[in-house]
C-alpha cells in the first residue's frame, strides 16, 4: 500500500521525498534504473519528513521492536525506532553480528544470500516492524520476516521508502501488509548518465547509433559541448572499442537528450505564452493612454 | 574501587565467565568518570547491576559528571574472541535493545553538537549508519554515508587505508559536501584509527573542516587518537582491547 492510498493523498511532503531522491541508470549492472537515497539524507527537510510520517503511522501501534536491514535499513530505522520508543535491531549480512544468531537464506536474481539476526533481540510476542530503504522483488523483507517471527515477534508490518508500482493496493508479503511512501524516482540527471559513460568506458566519445541503421558514428567531445553547452566536459577523442557497451550508453544518452529537449520545448512554449502576454498588455497599455489623453484634451477643451 | 556488573542486558545469556569492563575518564573536562575494574560472574545479574548502576550515576552526578553514562557503558556487551581469538569484541546492539541507554547515547552527542554551526554529520558503514542520522536529524544537518568500495551508486572519491593486513578503502558522493562546511565523523567505536583518519582525509580533501570525531567506545590502547592529527575525539566509554 502506497502513503497516497491510505490518508496522505496531496500531501507536499511526499512530493519533496520524491523529487529528493536521485535514479542512477544502469547500476550496479545494465538495466537497473538504481533508486539513490543519498541525496535524501542530503536534505534534512526531506530526511524529516520521511521518519515524520512512518513515526505518525506506528506510534500508537504498540511496536516495541523495530528491524533494519544492512546497511541502508541502519539509517531510516533508528530515527523512528528512538522517536516511538522502540528497540532498534540490525538485521545483518553473516559474520557480523557476533554472539549468537539464527540465519535466513534467501534468493537473489543469480544464487542465494543470507540474512542474521541475534539471538537475544527479540522477546517472545513483540510487536515489530521492517524497515529498509526500497522494495522491489520482497526477497530481502520476506526473509525479515521469517527471521522475526522465528524469534518469536510478531511482525506488524513493513516499510519502505520506495517501492515498485506493484505494491500498490492490499498487496502483502508473507500475509504482512507492506507502506510504501513513493514510487520510483524518474530524475535521471544528465551528469550521471555521462559520468556513466566515462566510467563504463574509459574513454570521453560517445557513440550515436543512426537511426536508420547505418554504422555506429562516432561524436566527438566538441560537438558533445555544442549539444550539452552547460556541462563542463572533459577528456580525449579516442575511439571506444566494442559495439556492446556502445549501444548501451547509446540508449542512456539519447534517454538523457530527449528529455533535455522535452524540457527546452516547454520552455520555448512557455516563454511563447509569457510573450503574447506581454505584447497584449503593451497594446492594452497603449490603448489607456490614448484614452487618458483624450479624455485631458476634452477637459481643457470644455473648461 | 566499586565493582559493577559490566555490559549485561538482562534478556541476554552470559557469553563467557570473564569479561572486564573499564569505565574511565576520556580526558574531555565535561564527561568524567572515576575508574572501575569489573568482573563478572554467572549468578550475579539484573538486581545488582542496577543498584550498583545508580551508585555509580549518584556519585558520577556529585562529581558534575553526565549520571547517563553509566548505564550506556553497561549497556554494552563484550564479546571475546570475536571475530577472531584475542579480540574482546564491543557490541553494541545490545545498546540498541535498551532504548533508554540508546536514547540517552544519541542526547549526550545532540546536546554537544546542536548551535555550532555544524552543517554535516558523516557516517562511517556500517554502525555509524545507525548513530549518525538520529543525531543529524536532531541538529538539521545532511548526513553523509561512507561506505565501501563498490556501494554508492554515483561519482566517488576514495580513500585508502592500512589493515593489519593491506588496505581497504572508503569513498564518500562527489557533491555531499561543498568546502567552508562544518562536520563532525561518527562510528560505534575507535579502534586503531586507520578509519576515521581516513575519513578526515576525504572531507578535508574537499576542503570541509572537521570539527569533531565523536565515538561511543574507544579503546585507548591501540592509540587511535593519534592518528586524527588536528581533530578532536569525544568519546563516552572506553575499555580494554582484550
Amino acid at each position: 500500500m502506497f502513503a497516497v492510498e491510505n490518508g496522505l493523498q496531496g500531501d507536499p511532503r511526499l512530493q519533496t521525498i520524491s523529487d529528493a531522491i536521485r535514479v542512477i541508470p544502469h547500476f550496479p549492472k545494465t538495466g537497473i534504473m538504481f533508486q539513490d537515497i543519498t541525496t535524501l539524507l542530503l536534505d534534512p527537510v526531506a530526511f524529516k519528513h520521511v521518519v515524520d510520517i512512518f513515526v505518525d503511522r506506528y506510534k500508537h501501534m504498540n511496536i516495541s521492536l523495530v528491524a533494519g536491514v544492512e546497511a541502508r535499513g541502519f539509517i531510516f530505522g533508528p530515527p523512528i525506532a528512538l522517536a516511538i520508543g522502540a528497540k532498534f535491531v540490525p538485521l545483518r549480512k553473516p559474520g557480523k553480528l557476533p554472539g549468537r544468531v539464527i540465519s535466513e537464506d534467501y534468493e537473489l536474481e543469480y544464487g542465494n544470500d543470507r540474512l542474521e539476526m541475534s539471538m537475544e533481540a527479540v522477546k517472545t510476542h513483540e510487536r515489530a516492524l521492517v524497515i529498509d530503504d526500497l522494495v522491489a522483488t520482497g526477497g530481502t523483507l520476506s526473509a525479515s520476516i521469517n527471521l522475526l517471527e522465528r524469534a518469536g515477534a510478531e511482525v506488524v508490518e513493513c516499510a519502505c521508502v520506495v517501492g515498485l508500482p506493484k505494491f500498490k493496493g492490499e498487496c502483502r508479503l508473507k500475509g504482512k501488509p507492506l507502506y510504501v511512501l513513493v514510487e520510483p524516482s524518474q530524475d535521471i540527471r544528465i551528469e550521471s548518465s555521462l559520468h556513466l559513460l566515462r566510467r563504463q568506458r574509459g574513454s570521453d566519445v560517445i557513440l550515436l547509433r543512426n537511426l536508420h541503421s547505418g554504422p555506429l558514428r562516432p561524436l566527438s567531445l566538441d560537438q558533445l559541448r555544442t549539444v550539452f553547452p552547460h556541462l563542463e566536459l572533459t577528456g580525449s577523442d579516442t575511439l571506444s572499442t566494442g559495439t556492446d557497451d556502445a549501444k548501451v550508453c547509446s540508449a542512456t544518452v539519447l534517454e538523457a537528450l530527449a528529455k533535455v529537449l522535452s524540457a527546452r520545448a516547454r520552455e520555448q512554449v512557455a516563454n511563447k505564452r509569457v510573450q503574447q502576454q506581454v505584447e497584449a498588455l503593451i497594446k492594452e497599455n497603449a490603448v489607456l493612454k490614448r484614452a487618458v489623453a483624450i479624455q485631458h484634451e476634452r477637459r481643457t477643451n470644455s473648461s | 574501587m566499586q565493582s559493577i556488573v559490566s555490559s549485561y542486558h538482562p534478556c541476554l545469556a552470559p557469553p563467557s565467565p570473564v569479561l572486564r569492563q573499564r569505565l574511565l575518564c576520556h580526558r574531555i573536562p565535561s564527561i568524567r568518570l572515576p575508574s572501575h575494574r569489573s568482573t563478572t560472574s554467572l549468578g550475579l545479574f539484573t538486581c545488582a547491576a542496577v543498584s550498583r548502576e545508580s551508585e555509580m550515576a549518584a556519585a558520577a552526578k556529585e562529581d558534575g559528571q553526565d549520571p547517563r553514562i553509566p548505564k550506556i557503558a553497561s549497556s554494552i556487551r563484550v564479546i571475546p574472541d570475536f571475530p577472531k581469538p584475542g579480540i574482546m569484541f564491543q557490541d553494541i546492539t545490545t545498546l540498541l535493545l535498551d532504548t533508554e541507554a540508546f536514547k540517552d547515547t544519541i542526547d549526550i552527542f545532540v546536546e554537544r553538537y546542536k548551535g555550532k554551526g555544524i552543517s554535516v554529520v558523516a557516517g562511517v558503514e556500517a554502525r555509524g549508519f545507525i548513530f549518525g542520522p538520529p543525531i543529524a536529524l536532531a541538529i538539521g544537518a545532511k548526513f553523509v554515508p561512507m561506505r565501501k568500495p563498490k556501494k554508492l551508486p554515483g561519482k566517488v572519491i576514495s580513500e585508502e587505508y592500512s589493515l593489519e593486513y593491506g588496505t581497504d578503502k572508503i569513498e564518500m558522493h562527489v557533491g555531499a559536501v561543498e568546502p567552508g562546511e562544518r562536520a563532525i565523523i561518527i562510528d560505534d567505536l575507535i579502534a586503531t584509527g586507520g578509519t576515521l583518519a581516513a575519513a578526515i582525509r576525504l572531507l578535508e580533501r574537499v576542503g570541509v573542516k572537521i570539527v569533531e570525531c565523536a565515538c561511543v567506545i574507544e579503546l585507548p590502547e591501540l592509540k587511535g587518537r593519534e592518528k586524527l592529527g588536528e581533530a578532536p575525539l569525544f568519546i563516552l566509554v572506553t575499555s580494554d582491547a582484550a
